[in-house]
């Protein structure tokens, strides 16, 4: 341990001898080796080079700048912003406002993250299995996911309609509801309904993935089960979920970043209404930027917003990086 | 176990299906149905499932000559991005899978972030360049802004594509005498193909359907897309929902049709990046 010790230390002092004189043969032969081996993929970073600098300047620098915006006055009314410090980070975590755009994102993020999860388990398994129309049913599901977000916010608004709708047509022939409710006009209705929009928007993309993954497990594994003497539900829960895990995971850090920066559906439902009951960080962060154009405090919301989901983006890269995505 | 029992456990799968369906399919029903009915038939309430006269009345009325203006912006707009966004990826994603050089794993990491950012931050960003450079209310300025989102997912998806590409077909063909663009263009591009139109497909969707960036990069009504015109149509008091049913049948029209030819390979794309990374 010692001798290796002392020899380390005769070779550090070598090299601060060399460095002080002129370059030795060593450096010279690793300094061509070195700029030998960056020539040798300079092809490589020409053909990255025009993505590389086009998203510089159309991701890097606005998020700089909306950084930058977060902590200014910016608005339509000033041009030439000030710099405010953190002030627009105090007023709004000290507003109601803030906090009401906050637990409607978290219940929103959630409760459809979860939704699409189940159901999409569900289906997936179920598509996966002899049916009789199975070829219909893979169709039929796949449309709300193509179907553009528009489309189906104007679709579900119809749906909504107190008096034209079929929710509530369909909920008094069942006898659940005994009025024509307006959904999307209440303001404990209108994040509920719309949640129910984007479950049935978004479960198909999760469905898609966990059929995908249920016919990726091994055959013998499962009748390996079966001759065991495992049920159905056992075979499912210890020999094909375990299988599908890295696939679930996936998608649902997936889902969960997407259904938090999801615009469409409450932009064109309800606008955040009534009131701010069915505002969400995007929704709310356009409204200020472009609405009432306070650059300077939609920035801020923008930003906290931007922190929540980094946190899941780190989570879904390490994911992607764990299985080799990255190699 | 009864037979009882089993009668019912086989049910099972038939009465699931079913709810699935009902769930998914009624409201796409409902939509194409109520895009047939009379003016006089959708304002009645209760609402009917199936039309009871059938018109095409709607359709005639939404295919006027500002809904082929804003076609042809929406054609223009999302053409000219994912042409773009494939070539641009093409040669990304070739580097990419094709050397190791140093710093890859970095701009992966940077390309991954990119395409989870919220929308609405960079919004805010794109905006102010734009305004800077006077490309707002212009084709140019909002294809730009729509290469920043399409971009980042399109070098993703082609990237996993050209992998598959064995490159020792491409060395192959360089022993032959072949130059490596040579090689690269036809040998590995060809092969590619079906990943290729996967990701020009992926990219046409997502501006096809955009609306938050066309709301406030296209301020006057001859720039509009085709998104913006049908949300046009929703009135301050009053909605015409057998047009605007007519109107968003027609805009998903071309999404199917392609989405149609292209299906297997953006579906195949889309499962393996999340089944094997």
């Amino acid at each position: 341990m010692r001798h290796c010790v002392r020899i380390r230390l005769g070779m550090v002092e070598v090299r601060e001898n060399t460095l002080g004189g002129s370059v030795g043969p060593v450096q010279a032969t690793q300094y061509r080796k070195a700029t030998r081996g960056l020539r040798r993929y300079i092809g490589s970073y020409l053909l990255v080079a025009p993505s590389f600098v086009l998203l510089c300047v159309l991701v890097v620098y606005p998020l700089a700048d909306a950084f930058y915006l977060s902590f200014t006055d910016a608005s339509f009314i000033r041009p030439i912003p000030e710099w405010v410090g953190v002030r627009n980070y105090h007023d709004a975590v000290v507003s109601d406002t803030f906090w009401k755009v906050f637990t409607n994102s978290i219940l929103w993020t959630v409760v459809v993250v979860v939704c699409q999860f189940l159901l999409g388990l569900a289906t997936g398994v179920l598509l996966a299995q002899k049916l009789r129309i199975r070829s219909v049913m893979r169709a039929l599901v796949i449309v709300p996911w193509v179907m553009p977000g528009v489309i189906a916010a104007i679709l579900w608004k119809l749906m909504y309609d107190p008096y034209l709708g079929l929710v509530n047509k369909i909920l008094m022939t069942v006898h659940l509801v005994d009025g024509f409710v307006a959904w999307l006009a209440q303001p404990e209705t209108s994040l509920p309904a719309i949640i129910v929009a984007a479950i049935w928007k978004g479960t198909p993309f999760s469905t898609l993935m966990y059929l995908a993954a249920y016919q990726n497990v091994p055959a013998d594994l499962l009748d390996a089960a079966r001759i065991d003497g495992a049920s159905r539900w056992q075979r499912f829960i210890y020999v094909a979920f375990p299988e599908m895990l890295p696939t679930i995971r996936t998608t649902i850090l997936l889902t969960t970043i997407w259904t938090f920066n999801y615009f469409d559906l409450v932009y064109v439902m309800t606008r955040g209404g009534p009131g701010y009951a069915s505002h969400i960080f995007p929704t709310y962060t356009y409204e200020l930027a472009f609405a009432k154009a306070l650059q300077g405090e939609a920035a801020a919301y923008g930003m906290i917003g931007t922190a929540i989901m980094l946190i899941f983006s780190i989570l879904y890269i390490r994911e992607i990086n764990r299985r080799g995505g990255l190699d | 176990m009864s037979t009882w029992y089993r009668r019912v456990q086989r049910a099972v799968p038939d009465a699931a299906t079913l709810v699935v369906a009902g769930f998914f399919g009624l409201p796409l029903l409902w939509m194409l149905s109520t895009s047939v009915k009379t003016a006089s038939e959708v304002f009645t309430a209760p609402p009917t499932i199936l039309p009871k006269t059938i018109t095409i009345v709607n359709y005639q009325g939404v295919l006027n000559r500002q809904f082929l203006l804003y076609l042809a912006n929406s054609t223009i707009v999302s053409l000219g991005t994912s042409v773009i966004c494939v070539g641009l990826s093409i040669l990304a994603a070739y580097g990419f899978s094709r050397t190791r050089f140093p710093g890859r794993k970095v701009l992966l990491v940077a390309i991954m972030i990119s395409q989870l950012l919220p929308l609405a931050v960079l919004l805010i960003g794109i905006y102010r360049v734009a305004n800077a450079l006077n490309l707002i209310n212009t084709y140019a300025g909002l294809i730009s802004a729509y290469l920043a989102f399409t971009l980042p997912p399109s070098i993703w998806l082609l990237r996993g594509f050209l992998t598959s590409v064995p490159v020792e077909l491409e060395e192959a063909a360089m022993v032959d005498g072949a130059s490596r663009l040579d090689a690269f263009l036809r040998i590995s591009v060809p092969l590619a193909m079906p990943g290729i139109i996967a990701t020009w497909a992926y990219a046409l969707f997502i501006t096809w359907q955009d609306f938050m960036f066309a709301l406030v990069f296209m301020t006057s009504d001859e720039r509009r897309t085709l998104p913006l015109g049908v949300l046009a149509l929703i009135g301050e008091h009053t909605i015409d929902w057998g047009k605007l049913m007519a109107s968003s049948v027609l805009l998903m029209v071309p999404i199917f049709v392609t989405f149609g030819f292209v299906q297997r390979y953006l579906i195949e794309g889309l499962t393996r990046g999340a089944l094997k990374g």
